[in-house]
């Protein structure tokens, strides 16, 4: 054998055993990710992948299209990455001219309400900007953030929940802080121009946050995104986050009990609230929770009431960036589930949240406020009241 | 030999290629994926759904014995709270008892004496509790003073003064009020003013909105606030006291419309209406309430228990809105003080204006009671309306635009 055929033989084997080497990592790193399984060989028993079935609902479409779009075996097989085609798909993210195809795309759109025209047109833009923002809000790393949706013109709800159960405070090393989540209340919706008195507000207290999009109820998604985007970029450190109406009672003191009492695992994935399973979409057209069925088809995944949930910061990141894959909701709270469900994770009932409020001979009785962690819905003066007679140091429940 | 060789080396390649494909399928609901970055969240903000955005007043009450007789008699002599106590008030005044008509007492000092009088005092509210026991408390600090506000009306003195009852929290009612009805101006050259009517925001148990409500005073000099806890039955008290304010600040003014800071105004036909009318001639305007009497109800706002008040009400405009004569507040002040505070406000003016022989006309542009449901949107049947309540701030803004568009036929 000449040398140079003893060399090239040599290269051959080195590359087998280099393939070799290679077939054998990958298969470990796949079959690591099962370890508690035994090492048992798991056979399917039926396709271990979802048939690609078309959607007829809109919402569900274009999900689907944009869940396309994310996975990674098709964009491999196209030669791109993910990146590389979302941007090339540039009318999947932050398209914020009003879409020109939806009105063809949705079944009977000409005739929905104007809530849903806006919404659809709109449902790609995320992009809005802060009009008012508290860049040093979470400079000492707070234990918990609390974020109130609150609109412009509830200035007694915003006070009376900095003078009760929303008061930063520093125990500690423990510190909580305090946002409200506004957007714009513009004159086409008819709202009064109130901007002058809420930047005196801002000014006073710090505590606003104020983005450029119009406030309205199929909106709260996006406060809900752009809340998210806020911690990722100014409140990382966070470690828990209340988020929660601006007409809820807040048993402060009994969530930092709970917060302090759980262990490092349960604190990481913590997602907690009044948790609402096998619903789906209310069909009665009256209702502001309506959705027509020419939009969404299907059930909702498990989800936290909006009136208020809690949750970590760590989680928190993760549905900013799990965010981006799930389109817009016109339902705030059934949007974050959809982005658990996305994670793998799912909201965890906890009994202190009361959204259906409690019995009403218990209301006037101040022990039913002691072991609660939230109670909707009270007035502004409800609030201040119950708070003053929950530090009562006296009591005895 | 080496051709197999290549294709041994490529069906290897080929195969890893593909495992990978598959190892990388398999993992994909575990895996998350880093976000794109590309999707412009910094970029410069696009916003679809953004906001593309007096001379002397000849008024004098002639028969003022006659009514004040008249009114002395549709209160029956029962054993109840209210009309014992307006009873002896009658006496003082005729000079059978000694005594003062006109206390003002504030410090709840004979709270003792008050409850004893009432034999279910117990089981009143704690909202009733406290007005019975300051009832007779009238004189309250401004917080809030806007002196120059019917002066600022130039030579010609104000004709109109909207005087809106408000809430400390009602910011966005307010506004909306401002910018639509309740614009200042002298449409037709007729000088209109407006003042929100304030106590402080709910007492003890906060919201501590003051240095908000300082603010919005600043910028728009039309608030009025006085050192009372605003609540529902303390509305007697923020009529008198608003009384003793025009007597002091606006004394000339023609006309002044008392309403909430809910209703909606016609104000271009209020005026003409005005406009129309013999200045010399009392007027006392609303929606009229006549048969009216207690309600018995506990849990209704308006309830009024048997052993505080029995007897039927005097005919009174509803508190909604009504118009009355400037000239005729001297005498409403006047002949307040030998009237007891009730804790319903219109039943209170109306009480007043029968001890003065005035009885309420009625108007059919006054709808305190709303109109009919598949009228509410329309701007031509508000267009025929003086006042109707309720209407929310958005619905204020949104009927003020139709109504007044020049375009509006009807």
């Amino acid at each position: 054998m000449s040398v140079g055929r003893r060399r090239l033989k040599l290269l051959g084997i080195l590359m087998m055993v280099n393939f070799f080497i290679y077939v054998i990592v990958e298969v470990s790193k796949s079959s690591g990710q099962e370890k508690n399984s035994k090492r048992n060989v798991i056979l399917p028993d039926s396709r271990f992948w979802k048939k690609y079935t078309p959607h007829k609902a809109y919402w569900n479409k274009q999900q689907q299209k944009l869940e396309r779009l994310y996975n990674p075996v098709l964009a491999f097989l196209s030669n791109m990455t993910v990146e590389e085609r979302l941007s090339s798909n540039g009318s999947f993210s932050n398209y914020c001219e009003a879409d020109p195809f939806v009105a063809s795309e949705l079944d009977g759109f000409p005739n929905l309400p104007d809530r849903f025209k806006d919404f659809f047109h709109y449902l790609r833009c995320r992009n809005y900007s802060l009009l008012m923002d508290q860049p040093n809000k979470c400079k000492h790393k707070p234990f918990l953030l609390l974020a109130i949706k609150s609109l412009i013109p509830h200035f007694d709800r915003r006070q009376a929940i900095r003078e009760s159960w929303g008061k930063e405070m520093k125990s500690g090393d423990m510190t909580v802080v305090r946002v409200f989540l506004l957007g714009l209340t513009p004159p086409e919706d008819h709202y009064p121009d109130l901007s002058d008195m809420l930047k005196f507000e801002s000014e006073t207290h710090q505590d606003i946050l104020l983005w450029n999009y119009r406030d309205t109820f199929f909106n709260l998604t996006l406060k809900e995104v752009l809340f998210l985007k806020w911690v990722s970029s100014t409140c990382p450190d966070a470690q828990f986050i209340f988020k929660g109406d601006d007409d809820v009672f807040v048993n402060t003191h009994q969530i930092l009990d709970y917060l302090k009492s759980l262990t490092k695992e349960k604190a990481k994935d913590l997602f907690i609230g009044d948790v609402i399973k096998d619903a789906g979409p209310h069909r009665d057209k009256k209702l502001k929770y309506y959705i027509p069925e020419s939009i969404y088809e299907g059930s909702y995944p498990p989800y936290a009431g909006g009136g208020g949930f809690l949750y970590s910061g760590d989680l928190a990141l993760r549905l900013t960036n799990i965010s981006d894959q799930v389109l817009l909701y016109p339902i705030d709270d059934v949007y974050i589930g959809m982005c658990l469900q996305k994670l793998g994770l799912a909201p965890e009932k906890h009994k202190g949240f009361k959204t259906f409020d409690i019995e009403e001979k218990q209301r006037n009785n101040i022990c039913s406020y002691t072991n609660l962690m939230l109670v909707h819905s009270r007035k502004p003066q409800e609030m201040i009241k119950i708070w003053t007679n929950l530090q009562n140091p006296h009591l005895s429940c | 030999m080496r051709g197999s060789r290549c294709l041994t080396v490529a069906t290897a390649l080929l195969t890893l290629v593909a495992l990978k494909a598959y190892i990388e399928w398999t993992a994909e609901e575990e895996e998350r994926f880093p976000t794109p970055h590309g999707a412009g969240w910094h970029s410069s903000p696009i916003t679809p759904a953004q906001p593309s955005k007096e001379e002397a007043l000849v008024f004098i009450p002639q028969h003022f014995n006659a009514s004040m007789q008249q009114l002395r008699q549709s209160i029956p002599r029962a054993k109840a709270y209210w009309n014992e106590k307006q009873h002896r008030i009658f006496r003082v005044l005729e000079g059978d008892l000694e005594g003062n008509a006109s206390r003002d007492e504030c410090f709840g000092s004979r709270a003792a004496d008050k409850a004893s009088k009432i034999k279910d005092f117990g089981s009143y509210s704690e909202l009733y509790r406290n007005f019975i026991l300051y009832d007779e408390c009238r004189t309250f600090p401004l917080l809030i003073n806007q002196p120059t506000k019917c002066i600022s009306s130039g030579k010609n003195h104000t004709f109109l003064l909207l005087a809106i009852k408000s809430l400390p929290g009602n910011f966005a009612a307010r506004q909306a009020v401002r910018d639509t009805w309740g614009q200042e101006g002298a449409p037709g050259g007729l000088p209109i003013r407006t003042v929100f009517l304030l106590g402080t925001a709910q007492g003890r148990s906060g919201p501590r909105l003051q240095r908000l409500v300082d603010y919005e005073s600043q910028l728009f000099g039309d608030i009025l606030m006085w050192d009372f806890e605003d609540t529902f039955f303390n509305l007697t008290l923020k009529d008198n006291l608003f009384l003793n304010w025009t007597l002091e600040y606006c004394r000339d003014v023609s006309f002044i419309l008392k309403g909430d800071d809910d209703v909606f105004i016609n104000t271009p036909k209020v005026l003409d209406y005005l406009g129309s009318l013999d200045v010399q001639k009392p007027l006392y305007m609303g929606q009229v309430m006549a048969n009216a009497s207690p309600f018995r109800i506990r849990k209704s706002k308006y309830y009024v228990p048997e052993s505080y008040y029995v007897g039927p009400y005097p005919s009174y405009a509803g508190g909604g809105g009504y118009i009355f004569s400037g000239s005729l507040a001297r005498w409403l002040h006047f002949v307040s003080r030998h009237i007891a505070f009730y804790p319903i406000d219109d039943v209170y003016t109306g009480l007043c204006f029968q001890a003065l022989g005035i009885h309420p006309e009625t108007h059919p542009g006054f709808q305190t009671f709303d109109i009919a449901e598949k009228d509410r949107e329309d701007p031509c049947v508000h267009r025929k309306l003086l006042l109707v309540h309720r209407r929310s701030p958005q619905q204020t803004l949104q009927l003020w635009k139709r109504i007044t568009d020049s375009e509006l036929r009807c």
